[in-house]
């Protein structure tokens, strides 16, 4: 079997007084893509903003290919190799497209290709032509390509994807799919938000199922496709897509 | 920059470094004042525009440099240059102590705490007079003269200047626009973005605190050589405040903007104060007038302004 890309033990998060994320647990394995779903409110962004340290107040246990990043802080969890791709995909809107994917760059890891502007322009050509253009100025869809394009020039261990494909075109949503299976294809592990069942189903090799902070199914994806009963209890209106 | 701001920017260099054969003593010395101030808002405007760091003491490193260089050169017997080192070293030095305390906050917390450290060192050099000469201030300070060349002539002193504001143009610009400089403005606009991109926000700030203090510590040894005289007023609130307004009014954020409104406030402080009593009024005037016409300051109206235009000739 595949090691461990991420072990997560017992996580808790809080916002105030409120308990957002109560003791959630799931691994994802290496090479492997983890969708991590759940209704509006149930703690998914909680979830990948607590991996990446951006919450304040936090317990539990995260490793990072068996090496514990719980206590870290933000850049320094970054460095050690979690890269996020963050909901409303929070791009530097003043910066040129060029800018934002330099001031990302991180040193490369030992086994595995390197990430430069060059392979990311080949991965979306379209930032290419926009090079010197002010990012706030993109088309949502071309932010997002920019945003994962970011997250890689920190060439991630793990890459924390959080509803890439909210807000946008069907057929950028397919577009951007497509980009996160030719991830996987060389090998990077991803844990992937999504509130699109159809694209998570699709790409996903295990589920997580969050309910109001609560992990209440952690298992194969191919169980969460057969399951009507547990998509319709806990995914609610989004089992249509 | 595009090449038509770089023709500008040239020729505004050969009408400044001709100005001495056309003008008079008095607006060459106008001058130099106006080139220190652009150099004292443009180190400033790295941590207000490019940062998002608005401070309001920046003119304690004015002060630092200023009074290490008229102490050493009138009380210690040291020659202009070794003391133009040490001054330099002095607000360098002074800038990366306070870049510690002060970058621990950030907004409103951050002004309040840079505001308390310049009225510290002013305080002290009103105070130590042992030192300072508290409020006399030292005179009979000693112009320094590069490679053997006097400026005590206006125009030597304004060319020396002059050559010294074009290095730090060129050092502040190639600052903001390195990956680096991408990376301050990435913590400007979204700082937890550059944690979670593996960056140490507070060290990119503090590199910038001081890089800026170093910057300012140029415009103070300017300054004091200039004047030949040095006052605590130097590092006063008043000092602090105008160059935060020089770059709010000319344009924070960008290059030429901090320039501009140096400019402005000293020709407004200066040349017509001679002739209007009430020119505080007067700039006051003048900054509710930037304010609604271009509230971002001249630099970025001038620029829609032209953008307008040539949109409309389409």
């Amino acid at each position: 079997m595949a090691s461990d890309a991420l072990a997560i033990e017992g996580l808790n998060a809080w916002y105030g007084d409120s308990h957002v994320l109560q003791d959630v647990s799931f691994r994802l394995r290496d090479g492997e893509i983890l969708a991590l779903l759940g209704r509006n409110g149930a703690g998914k962004s909680t979830c990948v903003m607590s991996l990446m340290g951006l919450v304040a107040r936090r317990a539990g246990d995260v490793r990072l290919f068996g090496e514990s990043v719980a206590r870290l802080a933000p850049e320094t969890i970054s460095r050690r190799g979690i890269g996020l791709v963050p909901q409303g995909r929070r791009i530097f809107s003043t910066l040129t497209v060029r800018e934002n994917l330099l001031v990302a760059k991180l040193p490369p890891r030992a086994g595995r290709a390197a990430w430069n502007i060059e392979r990311i322009y080949d991965l979306f050509p379209r930032l290419r032509e926009r090079e010197r253009q002010l990012a706030g100025s993109m088309s949502g869809g071309e932010q997002q390509m920019l945003a994962i394009g970011r997250a890689l020039m920190g060439n991630p261990r793990v890459l924390l994807l959080d509803e890439p494909s909210e807000g946008l075109a069907p057929l950028i949503v397919a577009e951007v799919g497509r980009t996160i299976a030719r991830l996987k294809s060389e090998g990077q592990s991803i844990v992937l938000v999504e509130q699109n069942l159809r694209v998570a189903l699709d790409l996903a090799d295990s589920a997580v199922i969050l309910t109001t902070g609560r992990c209440v199914y952690a298992g194969s994806i191919e169980d969460v496709r057969d399951n009507e009963a547990l998509i319709a209890q806990n995914l609610g209106v989004f089992g249509g897509h | 920059m595009s090449r038509a701001s770089l023709i500008l920017a040239l020729t505004a260099l050969v009408a400044l470094a001709l100005l001495p054969f056309y003008a008079g003593e008095y607006f060459i010395n106008l001058a130099s004042q106006i080139l220190i101030a652009a150099i004292f808002a443009s180190s400033l405007n790295l941590l207000v525009g490019y940062g998002g760091l608005t401070s309001l003491g920046h003119a304690a490193f004015v002060g630092v440099s200023a009074y290490v260089f008229a102490w050493l050169t009138t009380h210690a017997g040291a020659g202009p240059a070794v003391a133009a080192a040490a001054a330099l070293v002095g607000a360098t030095i002074v800038a990366c102590v306070f870049g510690l305390v002060a970058l621990r906050a950030t907004g409103l917390g951050f002004l309040m705490i840079t505001l308390a450290f310049s009225q510290i060192l002013w305080g002290l050099a009103y105070r130590w007079a042992s030192v300072t000469n508290g409020d006399n201030g030292i005179s009979g300070i000693p112009r320094f003269s590069p490679f053997g060349l006097s400026l005590d002539g206006a125009a030597a002193f304004y060319w020396f200047t002059l050559a010294l504001c074009v290095i730090a143009f060129a050092a502040i610009a190639a600052f903001a626009s390195s990956a680096f400089g991408a990376a301050l403005r990435g913590t400007r606009d979204e700082p937890r973005r550059m944690a979670a991109l593996g960056h140490d926000v507070r060290l990119i700030r503090w590199i910038t605190f001081v890089y800026a203090g170093f910057w300012a510590g140029v415009a103070g040894l300017l300054y004091v050589n200039y004047n030949k005289f040095i006052h605590p007023s130097a590092m006063s609130i008043t000092n602090s405040a105008e160059g935060l307004l020089a770059v709010i009014a000319g344009g924070s954020g960008t290059l030429a903007g901090p320039i501009v409104g140096a400019t402005l406030i000293m020709l407004l402080k200066n040349y017509v104060s001679a002739y209007v009593e009430r020119w505080n009024m007067l700039l006051g005037f003048v900054f509710v007038a930037i304010v609604l016409i271009a509230p971002d300051g001249v630099i970025p109206g001038l620029r829609r302004a032209a953008a307008r235009i040539r949109g409309g000739r389409k």
